[in-house]
């Protein structure tokens, strides 16, 4: 299968005050991130809030410039100058965002925005606002309605609708259930998938629900503090983790059948991801770490079929079934 | 076999909004009514004025409206010092006043929202510049610099309203860009840019429709502002120049004759004082109105 989206060693960083007459230093967000989506798939990425994940999402849509390393879409690097040709890239690559109210104009209606695009790019959106209602399941006489008179799930479907009117190769979905209810959010995971296969289309979709993205992603990359920690099949990923963070995180997911696995807590906050921030961030919580991990980051190694970045990944677990 | 059941469907929230429909308090029905009257009569003033505000009765001099002695019928709300019509003239001042005051209160709208939309757009200099600028005209009282432009650039009508038009630009603008800020980071106008659409049709199409409640509550407030400032200017001389009227420049001439003759400085003060009260009533509740948070 070909690539279609590749960032390669990617960084952003943004400047910040800690306070108020103290000097401005730079937090990184995204740290050295790359990672290629094969066309028709579905790629991952979870993680906890402040992780870069957002960041991640814009760096791969052009909305913000990397400060290093390159994006490149269908073999083309995506450049983040809003140029006219900028804008044609829009065509290709759409997002679906966490907070569908926010996302829509509260003062048109929802037909109204949902022909937009089609205004925005003449002759190169689909058909009307009734036949993306459709293909989205938004019934015809929701079309004259204002955004704040639909439910959540609705709304999320407005979005959806809107960005495929391009017919998008790509769709950046950022955490976009996680303002929904349980059962919504069943509803718009399945309207994805739905989409996809229908559309052919490819995501890259974050979440900081693992049950979801496992639901969704063929591939998961597991972020913390800007960096992909771990990287691979979600099954694997997520029933077998290596890296400390990952097994963390699998961890804290509620399991009936499971009731007896142990937790593991991590103690204290994620470090200040500052410029200077030396060796593996995740050392400062980590029961693993050891004095190499002070010194030198790990970069992601191939694992039993994943990509780690640990200098000590954890042995194989097999849990009886 | 039933038929396969429609998608379950999502709980519809209550559709309608509040307050729609409702008659306004009584109190705002009478400020609506001044104020169309006061717009009717600068359409129709030359057409309902008895005379030519500057025709010179010299026999009637300074005659007293109706109910008091000595009042001419012809002229119901008197004559002033040279015999003129107070009634004409007044309906005249109010024509050139509302005029001013309504074409620099779209004035300083425009500037506002334009300064305020480029510097939300370019941010970095330009919004240091506009906000220098903002801040600059906040501190300069206006009437100072009226009076300091007027005598540099001499008077006419449009001088004069256009530099009305710099009172309160600086509040719209300000409003503007803190609106535009916050509709680009809450996401319905970075949605529509990542859709590729152009700047022009962002601020224009999207932005500019959620701010306009904003922004013309803003102006309400400002009108009264203005018609002060213009009757200040008047007063002083500085504005409308005699033997034209406004409701500013009868104030300062009534004024030598506030004994003898009140009524000539009474009845143009009590048009500014019930005009500008009326539309800062009106913008008031307009403002109630446009927040649905209130």
């Amino acid at each position: 299968m070909r690539t279609l989206l590749s960032l390669h060693a990617v960084s952003r960083s943004f400047a910040a005050r800690r306070a108020a007459f103290t000097a401005r230093e730079r937090l990184v967000a995204v740290r050295d991130v790359s990672l290629d989506i094969a066309e028709g798939t579905t790629f991952g990425i979870v993680g906890e809030s402040g992780c870069g994940k957002s960041t991640l999402a814009r760096l791969a849509l052009g909305l913000l410039a990397p400060d290093a390393g390159r994006v490149a879409f269908d073999g083309i690097e995506v450049s983040a100058r809003r140029d006219p040709a900028w804008r044609r890239r829009r065509r290709d690559m759409q997002m679906v965002y966490q907070s569908p109210l926010a996302a829509l104009n509260p003062r048109r209606t929802v037909g109204d925005q949902l022909a937009e695009p089609a205004l925005i790019h003449p002759g190169q959106a689909r058909g009307s606002a009734q036949e993306l209602a459709e293909l989205v399941g938004l019934s015809a006489d929701l079309l004259a309605r204002f955004p704040h008179e639909l439910s959540g799930g609705q709304r999320q479907r407005v979005v959806i609708g809107r960005a495929l009117a391009l017919r998008p190769r790509l769709v950046v979905c950022d955490e976009p259930v996680s303002a929904l209810d349980v059962s919504i959010a069943a509803q718009i995971i399945n309207l994805l998938r739905d989409l996809q296969h229908a559309e052919r289309l490819t995501y890259l979709f974050i979440s900081h629900d693992l049950k979801v993205v496992r639901q969704i992603a063929q591939t998961v990359g597991v972020m913390y503090l800007g960096r992909l920690v771990e990287i691979g099949p979600p099954d694997q990923v997520f029933f077998d983790p290596r890296h400390p963070y990952t097994e963390a995180l699998v961890s804290a997911i509620p399991d009936a059948r499971r009731a007896s696995r142990k937790r593991i807590l991590l103690k204290g906050d994620p470090p200040r991801p500052t410029a200077d921030l030396a060796g593996c961030a995740f050392r400062s919580r980590c029961a693993r770490a050891a004095s190499r991990c002070a010194v030198e980051a790990p970069t992601l190694r191939s694992v039993d079929g994943r990509d780690v970045a640990c200098h000590f990944p954890a042995p194989p677990v097999r849990e009886a079934a | 076999m039933t038929a396969p059941a429609p998608r379950p469907a999502e709980p519809d929230p209550p559709v309608g909004r509040p307050s729609e429909g409702e008659r306004p308090p009584i109190m705002i029905r009478i400020a609506l009514a001044w104020i169309g009257a006061m717009v009717l009569v600068a359409f129709v003033a030359g057409f309902l004025a008895p005379y030519p505000h500057t025709a010179l009765h010299l026999a009637d001099r300074l005659s007293p409206p109706l109910p008091f002695e000595g009042a001419n019928p012809a002229f119901p709300l008197g004559t002033d010092e040279l015999g003129r019509d107070v009634l004409s003239r007044l309906m005249v001042a109010i024509r050139s006043s509302l005029l001013i005051a309504f074409a620099a209160t779209l004035i300083s709208a425009a500037i506002g929202v334009t300064l305020g939309f480029l510097s939300a757009h370019f941010r970095g200099w330009v919004e240091a510049v506009v906000m220098v600028l903002v801040d600059a005209q906040a501190a300069v009282p206006f009437l100072i610099l009226a009076i300091a432009v007027i005598a540099f650039a001499g008077n006419s009508v449009t001088v004069f309203a256009l530099l009305l038009g710099l009172h309160g630009w600086e509040r719209i603008a300000r409003i503007t860009r803190g609106m535009a800020l916050s509709a680009q980071e809450q996401g319905y106008a970075a949605a529509v840019a990542d859709l590729g659409a152009k700047p022009t049709r962002i601020y224009i199409r999207h932005i500019l429709p959620n701010i306009l409640s904003t922004v013309i509550v803003a102006m309400t407030l400002n009108f009264p502002e203005i018609i002060l400032a213009e009757s200040g200017l008047s007063f002083l001389g500085l504005g409308v120049q005699p033997p034209d009227a406004s409701l500013g420049n009868l104030v300062g001439l009534g004024r030598d004759y506030i004994q003898a003759a009140p009524w000539l400085i009474l009845w143009p003060a009590a048009i500014i004082v019930t005009t500008t009260l009326s539309v800062s009533l009106v913008g008031d509740w307009l403002r109630d109105r446009f927040d649905s948070t209130l």
